[in-house]
Protein backbone atom coordinates (compact mmCIF):
# COMPACT_ATOMS: atom_id res chain seq x y z
CA UNK A 1 0.00 0.00 0.00
CA UNK A 2 1.23 3.46 -0.86
CA UNK A 3 2.39 5.80 1.87
CA UNK A 4 -0.07 8.38 3.13
CA UNK A 5 1.93 11.29 1.68
CA UNK A 6 2.17 9.54 -1.65
CA UNK A 7 -1.58 8.93 -1.78
CA UNK A 8 -2.24 12.54 -0.75
CA UNK A 9 -0.11 13.80 -3.64
CA UNK A 10 -1.81 11.50 -6.15
CA UNK A 11 -5.27 12.32 -4.79
CA UNK A 12 -4.66 15.99 -5.51
CA UNK A 13 -3.69 15.21 -9.08
CA UNK A 14 -6.80 13.11 -9.57
CA UNK A 15 -7.16 9.47 -10.55
CA UNK A 16 -10.23 7.33 -9.84
CA UNK A 17 -8.09 4.68 -8.16
CA UNK A 18 -6.86 7.24 -5.66
CA UNK A 19 -10.41 8.13 -4.71
CA UNK A 20 -11.08 4.42 -4.15
CA UNK A 21 -8.00 4.12 -2.00
CA UNK A 22 -8.80 7.25 0.00
CA UNK A 23 -12.31 5.89 0.53
CA UNK A 24 -10.92 2.52 1.55
CA UNK A 25 -8.70 4.13 4.17
CA UNK A 26 -10.76 6.95 5.59
CA UNK A 27 -14.44 6.28 5.00
CA UNK A 28 -14.66 4.53 8.38
CA UNK A 29 -13.23 7.56 10.14
CA UNK A 30 -15.56 9.98 8.31
CA UNK A 31 -18.64 7.79 8.72
CA UNK A 32 -18.07 7.06 12.41
CA UNK A 33 -17.50 10.73 13.22
CA UNK A 34 -20.76 11.51 11.42
CA UNK A 35 -22.64 8.75 13.25
CA UNK A 36 -21.38 9.96 16.62
CA UNK A 37 -22.07 13.60 15.85
CA UNK A 38 -25.56 13.15 14.41
CA UNK A 39 -26.66 10.03 16.26
CA UNK A 40 -28.24 8.79 13.07
CA UNK A 41 -26.77 6.14 10.75
CA UNK A 42 -28.72 7.26 7.68
CA UNK A 43 -27.71 10.89 8.05
CA UNK A 44 -24.14 9.73 8.61
CA UNK A 45 -24.22 7.72 5.36
CA UNK A 46 -25.47 10.82 3.50
CA UNK A 47 -22.77 12.95 5.09
CA UNK A 48 -20.08 10.40 4.19
CA UNK A 49 -21.27 10.34 0.59
CA UNK A 50 -21.29 14.13 0.45
CA UNK A 51 -17.81 14.42 2.03
CA UNK A 52 -16.15 12.16 -0.54
CA UNK A 53 -18.04 13.65 -3.46
CA UNK A 54 -17.08 17.20 -2.47
CA UNK A 55 -13.53 16.15 -1.64
CA UNK A 56 -13.15 14.65 -5.09
CA UNK A 57 -14.75 17.55 -6.90
CA UNK A 58 -12.76 20.02 -4.84
CA UNK A 59 -9.49 18.13 -4.87
CA UNK A 60 -7.77 20.99 -6.71
CA UNK A 61 -8.19 22.98 -3.51
CA UNK A 62 -6.31 20.40 -1.48
CA UNK A 63 -2.65 21.22 -1.12
CA UNK A 64 -0.76 18.06 -0.11
CA UNK A 65 2.12 20.22 1.12
CA UNK A 66 -0.08 22.07 3.59
CA UNK A 67 -1.53 19.16 5.49
CA UNK A 68 -2.64 15.56 5.68
CA UNK A 69 -5.45 14.18 3.55
CA UNK A 70 -7.39 12.69 6.51
CA UNK A 71 -7.25 16.05 8.29
CA UNK A 72 -8.67 17.70 5.19
CA UNK A 73 -11.42 15.07 4.96
CA UNK A 74 -12.20 15.51 8.66
CA UNK A 75 -12.45 19.27 8.08
CA UNK A 76 -15.02 18.72 5.32
CA UNK A 77 -16.85 16.25 7.58
CA UNK A 78 -17.14 18.88 10.33
CA UNK A 79 -18.58 21.39 7.87
CA UNK A 80 -21.11 18.85 6.58
CA UNK A 81 -22.15 18.02 10.14
CA UNK A 82 -22.62 21.73 10.84
CA UNK A 83 -24.73 22.02 7.65
CA UNK A 84 -26.76 19.05 8.82
CA UNK A 85 -27.51 20.66 12.17
CA UNK A 86 -28.27 23.99 10.56
CA UNK A 87 -30.84 22.32 8.29
CA UNK A 88 -32.26 20.25 11.16
CA UNK A 89 -32.35 23.27 13.41
CA UNK A 90 -34.86 25.13 11.27
CA UNK A 91 -37.34 22.30 11.24
CA UNK A 92 -36.50 20.55 14.49
CA UNK A 93 -36.43 23.64 16.70
CA UNK A 94 -40.02 24.64 16.12
CA UNK A 95 -41.30 21.17 16.76
CA UNK A 96 -39.31 20.67 19.96
CA UNK A 97 -40.01 24.17 21.20
CA UNK A 98 -43.72 23.70 20.82
CA UNK A 99 -43.64 20.34 22.54
CA UNK A 100 -41.48 21.31 25.49
CA UNK A 101 -41.99 25.03 25.63
CA UNK A 102 -38.30 25.36 26.43
CA UNK A 103 -35.32 26.87 24.76
CA UNK A 104 -33.84 24.34 22.43
CA UNK A 105 -30.32 23.36 23.36
CA UNK A 106 -27.81 24.08 20.67
CA UNK A 107 -26.76 21.24 18.42
CA UNK A 108 -23.91 19.19 19.89
CA UNK A 109 -20.60 20.24 18.43
CA UNK A 110 -18.94 17.82 16.07
CA UNK A 111 -15.58 18.62 17.60
CA UNK A 112 -15.83 16.27 20.56
CA UNK A 113 -17.03 13.46 18.33
CA UNK A 114 -14.08 14.04 16.01
CA UNK A 115 -11.57 13.84 18.84
CA UNK A 116 -13.15 10.76 20.39
CA UNK A 117 -13.27 8.87 17.11
CA UNK A 118 -9.73 9.90 16.19
CA UNK A 119 -8.48 8.61 19.56
CA UNK A 120 -10.54 5.41 19.26
CA UNK A 121 -9.10 4.89 15.78
CA UNK A 122 -5.59 5.30 17.12
CA UNK A 123 -6.28 2.91 20.03
CA UNK A 124 -7.60 0.34 17.58
CA UNK A 125 -4.34 0.59 15.65
CA UNK A 126 -2.14 -0.01 18.69
CA UNK A 127 -0.56 -3.44 18.84
CA UNK A 128 -0.78 -5.70 21.84
CA UNK A 129 -0.10 -5.40 24.71
CA UNK A 130 -0.17 -1.61 24.14
CA UNK A 131 -3.88 -1.53 23.36
CA UNK A 132 -4.83 -3.61 26.38
CA UNK A 133 -2.60 -1.47 28.63
CA UNK A 134 -4.10 1.82 27.47
CA UNK A 135 -7.66 0.47 27.73
CA UNK A 136 -6.98 -0.66 31.31
CA UNK A 137 -5.53 2.77 32.15
CA UNK A 138 -8.34 4.72 30.46
CA UNK A 139 -11.44 2.68 31.04
CA UNK A 140 -10.70 0.52 34.07
CA UNK A 141 -8.84 3.30 35.86
CA UNK A 142 -6.03 0.97 36.92
CA UNK A 143 -2.60 2.25 37.92
CA UNK A 144 0.44 1.17 35.98
CA UNK A 145 1.43 -1.07 38.89
CA UNK A 146 -1.95 -2.82 38.82
CA UNK A 147 -1.73 -3.22 35.04
CA UNK A 148 1.80 -4.64 35.31
CA UNK A 149 0.62 -7.19 37.86
CA UNK A 150 -2.46 -8.15 35.84
CA UNK A 151 -0.54 -8.59 32.58
CA UNK A 152 2.64 -9.91 34.24
CA UNK A 153 4.76 -7.27 32.60
CA UNK A 154 7.68 -5.30 34.08
CA UNK A 155 6.71 -1.90 35.53
CA UNK A 156 9.12 -0.09 33.21
CA UNK A 157 7.60 -1.74 30.15
CA UNK A 158 4.08 -0.71 31.13
CA UNK A 159 5.20 2.85 31.86
CA UNK A 160 6.94 3.30 28.54
CA UNK A 161 4.06 1.72 26.60
CA UNK A 162 1.66 4.14 28.30
CA UNK A 163 3.84 7.14 27.45
CA UNK A 164 4.39 6.11 23.82
CA UNK A 165 0.71 5.35 23.25
CA UNK A 166 -0.31 8.72 24.72
CA UNK A 167 2.24 10.43 22.47
CA UNK A 168 0.88 8.60 19.42
CA UNK A 169 -2.66 9.70 20.24
CA UNK A 170 -1.45 13.24 20.80
CA UNK A 171 0.32 13.36 17.42
CA UNK A 172 -2.78 12.04 15.74
CA UNK A 173 -5.02 14.58 17.52
CA UNK A 174 -2.67 17.38 16.53
CA UNK A 175 -3.14 16.47 12.88
CA UNK A 176 -6.70 15.13 12.55
CA UNK A 177 -8.34 16.31 15.75
CA UNK A 178 -9.78 19.61 16.88
CA UNK A 179 -8.80 20.52 20.46
CA UNK A 180 -5.07 19.89 20.07
CA UNK A 181 -4.85 20.98 16.46
CA UNK A 182 -1.48 22.60 15.98
CA UNK B 1 15.54 18.85 40.10
CA UNK B 2 16.00 18.27 36.39
CA UNK B 3 12.95 18.08 34.11
CA UNK B 4 10.34 15.43 34.73
CA UNK B 5 10.90 11.95 33.42
CA UNK B 6 8.55 11.59 30.38
CA UNK B 7 7.16 8.25 31.60
CA UNK B 8 6.31 9.83 34.96
CA UNK B 9 4.55 12.76 33.29
CA UNK B 10 2.39 10.26 31.39
CA UNK B 11 1.41 8.59 34.68
CA UNK B 12 0.64 11.96 36.30
CA UNK B 13 -1.56 12.81 33.29
CA UNK B 14 -3.46 9.59 34.02
CA UNK B 15 -3.96 10.73 37.61
CA UNK B 16 -1.33 8.66 39.38
CA UNK B 17 0.39 10.29 42.33
CA UNK B 18 2.09 7.49 44.28
CA UNK B 19 5.86 8.06 44.51
CA UNK B 20 5.51 10.99 42.13
CA UNK B 21 5.52 13.88 44.63
CA UNK B 22 8.81 15.36 43.39
CA UNK B 23 7.72 15.17 39.77
CA UNK B 24 4.33 16.73 40.50
CA UNK B 25 6.07 19.50 42.43
CA UNK B 26 8.47 20.19 39.59
CA UNK B 27 5.73 20.21 36.96
CA UNK B 28 3.88 22.83 39.01
CA UNK B 29 6.80 25.20 38.70
CA UNK B 30 8.42 24.37 35.39
CA UNK B 31 6.77 25.89 32.35
CA UNK B 32 8.09 23.28 29.95
CA UNK B 33 6.99 20.27 32.02
CA UNK B 34 3.67 21.92 32.84
CA UNK B 35 2.94 22.36 29.14
CA UNK B 36 3.85 18.75 28.38
CA UNK B 37 1.66 17.56 31.26
CA UNK B 38 -1.22 19.74 30.09
CA UNK B 39 -1.16 18.32 26.57
CA UNK B 40 -0.90 14.71 27.79
CA UNK B 41 -3.74 15.38 30.25
CA UNK B 42 -5.86 16.64 27.40
CA UNK B 43 -5.23 13.37 25.50
CA UNK B 44 -6.24 11.42 28.61
CA UNK B 45 -9.35 13.54 29.08
CA UNK B 46 -10.47 12.82 25.52
CA UNK B 47 -9.40 9.17 25.77
CA UNK B 48 -11.50 8.59 28.88
CA UNK B 49 -14.62 9.81 27.10
CA UNK B 50 -14.19 7.23 24.31
CA UNK B 51 -16.88 4.57 24.26
CA UNK B 52 -17.23 1.37 22.26
CA UNK B 53 -19.36 3.24 19.70
CA UNK B 54 -16.48 5.58 18.89
CA UNK B 55 -14.36 2.83 17.35
CA UNK B 56 -14.55 3.33 13.58
CA UNK B 57 -16.96 1.09 11.67
CA UNK B 58 -17.56 0.60 7.96
CA UNK B 59 -20.19 2.77 6.30
CA UNK B 60 -23.05 0.88 4.61
CA UNK B 61 -22.02 -0.65 1.28
CA UNK B 62 -24.35 1.51 -0.81
CA UNK B 63 -22.41 4.67 0.11
CA UNK B 64 -19.52 3.83 -2.22
CA UNK B 65 -21.91 3.08 -5.07
CA UNK B 66 -23.72 6.37 -4.40
CA UNK B 67 -20.44 8.29 -4.56
CA UNK B 68 -19.54 6.67 -7.87
CA UNK B 69 -22.99 7.44 -9.22
CA UNK B 70 -22.71 11.09 -8.18
CA UNK B 71 -19.27 11.41 -9.74
CA UNK B 72 -20.02 9.29 -12.78
CA UNK B 73 -16.74 7.44 -12.31
CA UNK B 74 -15.94 4.25 -14.16
CA UNK B 75 -16.46 0.85 -12.55
CA UNK B 76 -12.68 0.40 -12.57
CA UNK B 77 -12.80 1.41 -8.93
CA UNK B 78 -15.32 -1.33 -8.26
CA UNK B 79 -12.85 -3.89 -9.44
CA UNK B 80 -10.28 -2.36 -7.15
CA UNK B 81 -12.64 -2.61 -4.23
CA UNK B 82 -13.38 -6.20 -5.18
CA UNK B 83 -9.71 -7.01 -5.25
CA UNK B 84 -9.27 -5.44 -1.84
CA UNK B 85 -12.06 -7.41 -0.28
CA UNK B 86 -10.47 -10.55 -1.67
CA UNK B 87 -13.52 -12.63 -2.10
CA UNK B 88 -12.15 -15.89 -3.46
CA UNK B 89 -14.54 -15.84 -6.39
CA UNK B 90 -16.04 -12.71 -7.80
CA UNK B 91 -18.88 -12.57 -10.29
CA UNK B 92 -16.68 -11.37 -13.13
CA UNK B 93 -14.49 -14.45 -12.80
CA UNK B 94 -17.50 -16.66 -13.24
CA UNK B 95 -18.82 -14.45 -16.03
CA UNK B 96 -15.49 -14.57 -17.83
CA UNK B 97 -15.59 -18.35 -17.62
CA UNK B 98 -19.14 -18.75 -18.84
CA UNK B 99 -18.95 -16.11 -21.57
CA UNK B 100 -16.40 -18.21 -23.38
CA UNK B 101 -13.58 -15.77 -22.85
CA UNK B 102 -11.49 -18.79 -22.08
CA UNK B 103 -10.92 -20.52 -25.33
CA UNK B 104 -8.79 -23.45 -26.22
CA UNK B 105 -6.59 -23.32 -29.24
CA UNK B 106 -3.11 -23.68 -30.53
CA UNK B 107 -0.30 -22.62 -28.26
CA UNK B 108 1.17 -19.28 -29.19
CA UNK B 109 4.41 -17.55 -28.40
CA UNK B 110 5.70 -20.01 -25.88
CA UNK B 111 9.13 -21.46 -25.36
CA UNK B 112 7.86 -24.84 -24.43
CA UNK B 113 9.47 -28.17 -25.03
CA UNK B 114 6.60 -30.49 -24.07
CA UNK B 115 4.44 -31.56 -26.97
CA UNK B 116 1.65 -34.06 -26.95
CA UNK B 117 2.41 -35.03 -30.56
CA UNK B 118 5.98 -36.07 -29.91
CA UNK B 119 5.97 -36.90 -26.22
CA UNK B 120 3.67 -39.72 -25.10
CA UNK B 121 4.12 -38.75 -21.44
CA UNK B 122 2.17 -35.52 -22.10
CA UNK B 123 -1.45 -36.41 -21.39
CA UNK B 124 -3.02 -33.01 -22.02
CA UNK B 125 -2.04 -29.54 -23.05
CA UNK B 126 -3.73 -26.19 -23.38
CA UNK B 127 -3.07 -22.77 -24.81
CA UNK B 128 -3.18 -20.05 -22.16
CA UNK B 129 -5.08 -17.13 -23.62
CA UNK B 130 -4.94 -13.56 -22.29
CA UNK B 131 -7.88 -12.34 -20.25
CA UNK B 132 -9.26 -8.90 -21.11
CA UNK B 133 -6.68 -6.22 -20.49
CA UNK B 134 -3.73 -8.56 -20.88
CA UNK B 135 -1.56 -9.28 -23.87
CA UNK B 136 0.61 -12.22 -22.90
CA UNK B 137 -0.06 -15.85 -23.75
CA UNK B 138 1.41 -19.20 -22.91
CA UNK B 139 0.97 -22.94 -22.80
CA UNK B 140 0.32 -25.54 -20.12
CA UNK B 141 0.79 -29.29 -20.29
CA UNK B 142 0.19 -32.14 -17.90
CA UNK B 143 2.93 -34.73 -18.06
CA UNK B 144 2.91 -38.17 -16.50
CA UNK B 145 6.22 -38.84 -14.76
CA UNK B 146 7.51 -41.68 -12.61
CA UNK B 147 6.59 -39.76 -9.48
CA UNK B 148 3.12 -38.79 -10.71
CA UNK B 149 1.56 -36.06 -12.82
CA UNK B 150 3.20 -32.66 -13.12
CA UNK B 151 1.88 -29.45 -14.63
CA UNK B 152 4.32 -27.60 -16.89
CA UNK B 153 3.52 -23.96 -17.53
CA UNK B 154 5.24 -21.40 -19.69
CA UNK B 155 4.12 -17.82 -20.33
CA UNK B 156 6.13 -15.50 -22.59
CA UNK B 157 6.93 -11.88 -21.88
CA UNK B 158 5.25 -11.62 -18.49
CA UNK B 159 5.99 -8.09 -17.30
CA UNK B 160 8.19 -8.04 -14.19
CA UNK B 161 6.37 -6.68 -11.14
CA UNK B 162 6.68 -6.17 -7.40
CA UNK B 163 4.38 -9.06 -6.58
CA UNK B 164 4.38 -12.50 -8.17
CA UNK B 165 2.39 -14.74 -10.50
CA UNK B 166 0.52 -17.70 -9.07
CA UNK B 167 -0.69 -20.79 -10.93
CA UNK B 168 -4.14 -22.22 -10.17
CA UNK B 169 -6.34 -25.06 -11.35
CA UNK B 170 -10.00 -24.05 -11.42
CA UNK B 171 -13.21 -25.89 -12.04
CA UNK B 172 -14.79 -24.65 -15.31
CA UNK B 173 -17.56 -22.86 -13.41
CA UNK B 174 -14.93 -21.27 -11.13
CA UNK B 175 -16.72 -22.61 -8.09
CA UNK B 176 -13.57 -24.19 -6.72
CA UNK B 177 -9.85 -23.78 -7.14
CA UNK B 178 -6.52 -25.06 -5.98
CA UNK B 179 -3.19 -23.24 -5.98
CA UNK B 180 -0.40 -25.29 -7.52
CA UNK B 181 2.50 -22.89 -7.12
CA UNK B 182 4.34 -19.73 -8.08
CA UNK B 183 5.83 -19.01 -11.50
CA UNK B 184 9.56 -18.39 -11.83
CA UNK B 185 10.64 -14.94 -13.03
CA UNK B 186 11.03 -16.26 -16.58
CA UNK B 187 7.34 -17.18 -16.64
CA UNK B 188 7.86 -20.93 -16.40
CA UNK B 189 7.29 -23.58 -13.78
CA UNK B 190 6.85 -27.31 -13.21
CA UNK B 191 4.42 -28.22 -10.46
CA UNK B 192 3.77 -31.67 -9.01
CA UNK B 193 0.02 -32.42 -8.82
CA UNK B 194 -1.51 -34.33 -5.92
CA UNK B 195 -2.51 -37.80 -7.12
CA UNK B 196 -5.93 -37.33 -5.55
CA UNK B 197 -6.60 -34.21 -7.63
CA UNK B 198 -9.27 -34.84 -10.26
CA UNK B 199 -8.03 -33.06 -13.38
CA UNK B 200 -11.33 -33.73 -15.08
CA UNK B 201 -12.85 -31.47 -12.46
CA UNK B 202 -10.05 -28.90 -12.04
CA UNK B 203 -9.42 -28.56 -15.73
CA UNK B 204 -8.79 -24.84 -16.14
CA UNK B 205 -5.26 -23.48 -15.77
CA UNK B 206 -5.26 -19.91 -14.47
CA UNK B 207 -2.42 -17.52 -13.68
CA UNK B 208 -3.03 -14.57 -11.39
CA UNK B 209 -1.17 -11.49 -10.27
CA UNK B 210 -0.60 -11.63 -6.53
CA UNK B 211 0.87 -9.28 -3.97
CA UNK B 212 3.01 -10.05 -0.94
CA UNK B 213 0.13 -9.12 1.31
CA UNK B 214 -0.26 -12.22 3.43
CA UNK B 215 -3.52 -13.09 1.71
CA UNK B 216 -3.39 -16.61 0.34
CA UNK B 217 -6.62 -16.41 -1.64
CA UNK B 218 -6.91 -15.70 -5.36
CA UNK B 219 -6.55 -11.99 -6.11
CA UNK B 220 -9.23 -12.33 -8.85
CA UNK B 221 -6.76 -10.50 -11.10
CA UNK B 222 -6.09 -13.19 -13.70
CA UNK B 223 -3.64 -12.80 -16.56
CA UNK B 224 -4.14 -15.87 -18.73
CA UNK B 225 -6.31 -18.97 -18.75
CA UNK B 226 -6.64 -22.19 -20.68
CA UNK B 227 -8.73 -25.31 -20.47
CA UNK B 228 -7.10 -28.74 -20.31
CA UNK B 229 -9.05 -31.22 -22.45
CA UNK B 230 -9.06 -33.96 -19.85
CA UNK B 231 -11.94 -36.34 -19.36
CA UNK B 232 -12.50 -37.97 -16.00
CA UNK B 233 -11.16 -41.25 -17.34
CA UNK B 234 -7.85 -39.63 -18.25
CA UNK B 235 -7.43 -38.03 -14.90
CA UNK B 236 -4.39 -39.03 -12.91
Amino acid sequence: MASEADLAARFASGNDDDLAEAYQRWSRLVYTIAVRATGNAEDAADITQSVFVSAWRGRAGFDPASGALPAWLVGITRRRIADHWAAQGKEGKVEVAVMTNHEVTTAPSADEAVDRVVVADEISQLGEPQRRIIEMAFFEDLTHAQIARALRLPLGTVKSHIRRSLERMRSRLEVDGVALRS
Amino acid sequence: MSHCDPDSLALIALGEREDLDDEVGHAAECEQCAAELASLSSVVATGRTVTAEDYPVEPPEHVWADIQRDLGTAPVVDELADRRSRRPMTPWLAVAASAGLIVGGLGVAASFTFDQQTDPTVIAQAALEPLPGNEVAGVAAVQQTQVGAVLNVSVSDLPPREGYYEVWLLTPDVSNMVSVGVLADDGSGTFPLPSALNLGEFSVVDISREEFDGDATHSTDSVVRGSLPISDSLST
